[in-house]
């Protein structure tokens, strides 16, 4: 027994001593004594279901093995005292125990114990008293005084004792059951037992039987198998090895069997076994598996092997980093991973839900094709009518700034980028604008690292931008245009394009690189149209942008601008920068556009010549980088 | 839990010498068994040089005054082997004398306790079996270690004790050896063991329990098996022995839950051997308790099969990962590993197990040390339709399972953990006494310490006898006695190996 049953022990014990102590103070009319052994009885019942308690009776106190129980409960302690002053060396409870056998035993625990020793013993006492569920072991070893096996006590006899009377019995037993009928000592002795004790007994002189040497064992079993002349077998004996645990009997068994020539089933067969213990021995006589691996040598050299691989640190590192990188805090991913995986095999609303919780710790762990798969199967879940909600709330787990801001993060170290745009993406809005955010926050040379992710989010990109361009925030402004002309969707340029009557002239000259940056029809038209801003600065960054990005398809616009008449509307300074523009372009087209104007001569003043002068020095010279002789 | 019999599926180190050594003098051990303490091919190297030194400084103390050249040479010989071991963090090592038998720490040293016989008599013969000597030991102190082995009047501890002490030696501690186990208190582990063993049951109610969640359609509280798994971190911290050993009980009848437990209790101390910290470990334990809970979806007829599975069948079978994975999908705000280990027990570390992994991602650590620990209380139960495996042809079949069906570094820690030999394995003596594995040897896989149970005879002895089988014959250097073989418990008649350990 385990401590674990001590406090229910000590719990019962307690109860008994309440009630003996009670009987000692309450005359016989009064309920308390009664009221006091029925607790015992209870709780008794309820300490012995697995089957005996067996308490050691000292002096000082009860004991289960060595160890003390009750040792701190002086009415505990008397009843010890008074039992052991009986001689009493074991306290016995078997499972049924009933109110009147514990009024018996209380009647004997308060009776005198001269008077008692004086009429027989405690036990007889019990005995008398028809008490059957209680016993008491005196400590004696002999039960009376007749030779061998009946004369032991077998409750507390030496086991060695006990063995050498079992073989002398059995061998007895064998040798008169060849010539008529035998008897059989070890039923008898037992038969003479109280219930309680009965069990005791059994479960010893099987205990017993391990003392002897396996061969004396198996003749002792043979022995008891062996009819007599009336074809009984030494039942008693049977009983006693029926108690053996399965895995001692099963051994036990085999070896008989071995011995005689016969199955070990026969043997079984003629035990009366409990089912669980015939359950197991089925199992255990079964022979032993064919698949036991000896992988061709010797269970020494084998272990040898073993001991000299398990030496070998060659597995340290990988192992380490295994180790490094188990904590379940970094799970995230594969947990989504494992709960889109059972959502192709299982998907209900839990999954969806699942995989909604994992998704946005997985996506600030950089697990991004891992949540893209999930945002892919979430796609096709949402084709099924019922789990729609679910879908639109697992996918707006993501809708997480603080998360996002994770994505873009990771997104500028992860090789797996582009997929971080799938995930911002599918937080519409809320992704794009967190992108924006990070990309401003960014330096400039880790801007251009986010260009994976931009890709294909250009709508909810221009849907976060607008709001962001109307803020009175130059930097701001600045920044998200130099972000759409990388969308590469033509209809960034309208949203550029808006910047252009931006107050601020930096955002101005900010959408006007934009456009330039751009270079789409889309771009270079509003560029061009761009070249009539009413703002002149404005429209001569327009001209030096075009020049710097030598936008061939703007030169007729860039002519029409060099020769408009409107002195208000094309200063010399614009004027100038066209030229400078035509220049930078360097194609025919900007060389024939050059000499048209220079060709012009209603233009009146110094600065109109120097105009046209500088026009044809600028044509020559592009004629001559080309290799063409001048007009 | 491995799910056909053909198919099969681990006392162990990771603190530092001065942890080692912090742990031990503070008296609270490590968390699971401590790992040899010379573990590796170096360490062994220089503690061997130690006892070399020592012992050939001995020899010419006897020949020379210690003012001698050559004693001189030898003992600067000995504080350089000590500086050596200083360089791996050992701030002091003990040389312990045990049953004739030399240990550094608790390290056995087999040949030297044969060459170094004249040393390891003359330690004895005046009271000594323990010496433990600091970095900080000079040539001096070291020379009047030597003095007093010379002095033949000095026969008690006490008398050289005082010697050493009178002539000012602070870096070498002379003590008595009586185990090699430190101080065991013996209340204390039958208080552990006990309170482990109340663990184990209570496990095994929780374990029903959340099987009957689980055969309702879901697993959504957990929290009495973190208790559990709490409960037995708590035991392995105190007493890794105690532990460990509960894995020897074998319930027949409800195979699945103790084989639950089992494994959650391989699982906590080998990933305590691994250097895993408590939050992972409770994590670990915890999914090691519910890896296999999608079984609650297979017939029990197919689960019992002792017959070849249908393909059918067997469909059925290996779809119980997934199955695991979608009843635990809902504890993932207490913890997501359950349903990770759930679904990917079975993947194999090379990948060609089930389910089909989604790209090249390996299996978690978690489900790695679940499939082995799996694999090995799988093999050494019996069932129904099948016998066990014993211990130490399950751990082959493990390490022949390396690199493939297994984590090969995970693999050979857990033998590493459990020894060749693990605690609970009956064995065969080379006397033909049958005897119980109760305690590894970190130091000396082969040679474990045992019960005697039963003579050569067959007769069982009244009290086992306990046996280090690290112990050497004088004589021949080689260990008094050895395993002959292992043997399975139940055909040796051995029915609970657990109230031998």
């Amino acid at each position: 027994m385990e401590n674990r049953s001590f406090p229910r022990a000590e719990e019962a014990l307690r109860l008994l001593a309440a009630a003996t102590t009670a009987a000692r103070l309450y005359p016989s009319s009064s309920a308390l004594p009664l009221e006091a052994t029925e607790r015992f009885v209870s709780r008794a019942r309820d300490l012995a279901v697995g089957g005996p308690l067996r308490l050691n009776v000292s002096p000082d106190g009860f004991r289960i093995g060595d160890t003390l129980v009750g040792g701190g409960h002086s009415q505990t302690i008397a009843l010890a005292e008074s039992l052991h002053a009986m001689q009493v060396g074991q306290l016995i409870i078997a499972p049924g125990v009933t109110t009147d056998e514990a009024l018996a035993l209380i009647a004997v625990a308060t009776t005198d114990p001269a008077r008692i020793r004086a009429s027989g013993g405690p036990r007889a006492a019990l005995v008398a008293a028809g008490v059957d569920h209680l016993a008491v072991i005196e400590v004696s070893l002999r039960a009376s005084a007749q030779q061998g096996l009946l004369g032991l006590d077998l409750a507390t006899a030496p086991l060695d004792e006990i063995a050498d009377e079992v073989v002398e019995t059995v061998t007895r037993r064998a040798s008169a059951a060849t010539s008529g009928p035998a008897g059989d000592e070890v039923a008898e002795a037992v038969s003479r037992l109280e219930g309680a004790t009965k069990g005791l007994a059994l479960e010893r002189i099987a205990a017993a039987m391990l003392r002897l040497d396996e061969a004396t064992r198996v003749r002792v079993l043979a022995m008891s198998l062996a009819a007599d002349t009336e074809g009984r077998r030494m039942d008693g004996m049977l009983s006693v090895v029926a108690t053996m645990k399965p895995a001692a009997l099963a051994r036990l068994i085999r070896l008989v069997a071995t011995t005689a020539g016969t199955d070990p089933g026969r043997v079984v067969g003629a035990l009366q076994l409990p089912p669980e213990t015939l359950k197991a021995l089925t199992l255990l006589l079964k022979p032993r598996p064919s698949y036991e691996p000896d992988f061709g040598q010797s269970s020494e050299d084998q272990a040898q092997e073993m001991a000299q691989a398990v030496a070998l640190e060659d597995d340290a590192h990988d192992l380490d980093r295994q180790v490094a990188i188990a904590s379940p805090t970094l799970s995230a991913g594969r947990a989504l991973a494992t709960a889109t995986a059972v959502s192709r095999t299982s998907v209900d609303a839990e999954t969806v839900r699942a995989m909604g919780e994992f998704m946005s710790q997985a996506a600030r762990d950089g697990a991004f094709i891992v949540v893209r798969e999930a945002l892919r199967r979430l796609d096709e879940i949402a084709a099924e009518p019922s789990l729609t909600d679910e879908v639109v709330t697992a996918r707006s787990s993501l809708a997480d700034p603080s998360v996002l801001g994770d994505v873009c993060r990771a997104a500028v170290t992860d090789a797996d980028a582009a997929i971080a745009g799938e995930i911002l993406s599918a937080a519409g809005t809320v992704g794009a604008e967190v992108l924006l955010d990070s990309y401003i926050r960014l330096s400039e040379s880790r801007r251009s690292l986010l260009r994976p992710v931009l890709r294909g989010m250009s709508e909810s990109i221009l849907g976060a931008a607008r709001p962001k361009l109307r803020s009175s925030d130059t930097a701001l402004v600045v920044a998200v245009l130099r972000i759409l002309p990388q969308l590469g969707d033509r209809r960034a340029v309208a949203v550029i394009a808006d910047s252009l009557s931006s107050l601020d002239e930096q955002v101005r000259f900010s959408a006007v690189g934009a456009l330039s940056m751009m270079r789409t029809p889309e771009a270079v038209a509003t560029l061009t149209r761009a070249l009539n801003h009413r703002e002149p600065e404005t429209q001569r960054h327009v001209v030096r942008e075009i020049g710097r990005a030598r936008i061939a398809s703007a030169v007729p616009a860039l002519s029409r601008a060099l020769e408009d008449l409107n002195v208000l509307q094309r200063t010399y300074e614009t004027r100038r920068e066209v030229i400078g523009a035509l220049e930078q372009i360097a194609t025919p087209d900007a060389e024939r556009a050059l000499r048209r104007f220079a060709q012009r001569t209603f233009g009146l003043g110094r600065k109109s010549r120097e105009l046209r002068n500088r026009a044809i020095r600028v044509a020559d010279e592009l004629a001559r980088n080309r290799g063409v002789s001048q007009p | 839990m491995t799910d056909s019999p053909d198919r099969p599926e681990n006392e162990g180190p990771l603190a530092g010498p001065d942890e080692i050594a912090a742990q031990t003098v503070s008296g609270t051990p490590p968390m699971v068994a401590v790992r040899a303490p010379f573990a590796t091919p170096e360490l062994l190297t220089a503690a061997r040089e130690l006892v070399r030194t020592l012992a050939v400084a001995h020899t010419n103390a006897a020949l020379y005054p210690t003012t001698h050249p050559s004693v001189e040479g030898s003992l600067n010989e000995l504080t350089a082997a000590l500086s050596v071991l200083k360089g791996f963090g050992f701030g002091e090592v003990t040389i312990n004398i045990y049953k004739n038998t030399l240990f550094v720490e608790n390290q056995v040293f087999p040949e030297e306790s044969v060459t170094y016989r004249k040393l390891i008599e003359d330690l004895l013969a005046h009271g000594v079996s323990a010496v433990t000597l600091r970095a900080a030991l000079t040539g001096t102190e070291a020379a009047t270690l030597l003095e007093m082995l010379d002095e033949t009047l000095i026969t008690e501890i006490e008398a050289a004790q005082d010697y050493l002490a009178s002539r000012g030696v602070s870096a070498i501690t002379l003590a008595e050896t009586s185990t090699l186990d430190g101080h065991t208190d013996e209340e204390r582990t039958r208080e552990v063991r006990a309170r482990s063993r109340e663990t184990y049951d209570t496990g095994i109610t929780a374990m029903r329990d959340i099987e009957a969640q689980a055969k309702l359609g879901r697993v959504a509280e957990v929290a009495s098996l973190q208790g559990v798994v709490g409960s037995l971190l708590d035991n392995l911290l105190q007493d890794p022995a105690a532990v460990l050993g509960l894995t020897a009980i074998k319930g027949h009848d409800d195979y699945t839950l103790n084989h639950s437990i089992n494994v959650c209790i391989l699982a906590l101390s080998l990933g305590s051997a691994l250097g895993l910290d408590g939050d992972e470990l409770r994590s670990l334990g915890l999914s090691a308790l519910l890896y296999d809970i999608g079984k609650v979806r297979i017939p029990e007829e197919v689960l019992l099969k002792a017959g070849p599975l249908t393909a059918e069948e067997w469909q059925r079978i290996k779809h119980h990962t997934e199955d695991g994975a979608d009843l635990l999908k809902r504890i993932q705000l207490a913890d997501n590993m359950p349903m990770i280990v759930a679904y990917e027990h079975h993947q194999r570390h090379d990948l060609m197990g089930y389910p089909e992994p989604s790209g090249n991602a390996e299996q978690h650590l978690f489900s790695k040390i679940v499939a082995v620990c799996d694999a090995y209380d799988a093999m050494t139960t019996i069932r129904p339709f099948r016998r066990e495996i014993r211990p130490d042809k399950a751990l082959a079949v493990l390490m022949r399972g390396r690199g493939k069906a297994y984590d090969p570094g995970v693999t050979k820690a857990l033998v590493a953990m459990l020894g060749i030999y693990p605690m609970g394995a009956v064995v065969m003596l080379d006397d033909e006494s049958t005897a119980v594995v109760y305690r590894v040897n970190n130091d000396d896989l082969l040679h474990p310490r045992v019960k005697v149970l039963a003579d050569a005879s067959g007769r069982w002895l009244e009290t086992p006898e306990t046996l280090d089988l690290r112990i050497i014959d004088v004589e021949t250097g080689t260990s008094l006695r050895t395993i002959k073989e292992c043997v399975p418990a139940l055909d040796a008649g051995v029915d609970d190996v657990w109230q031998y350990l």
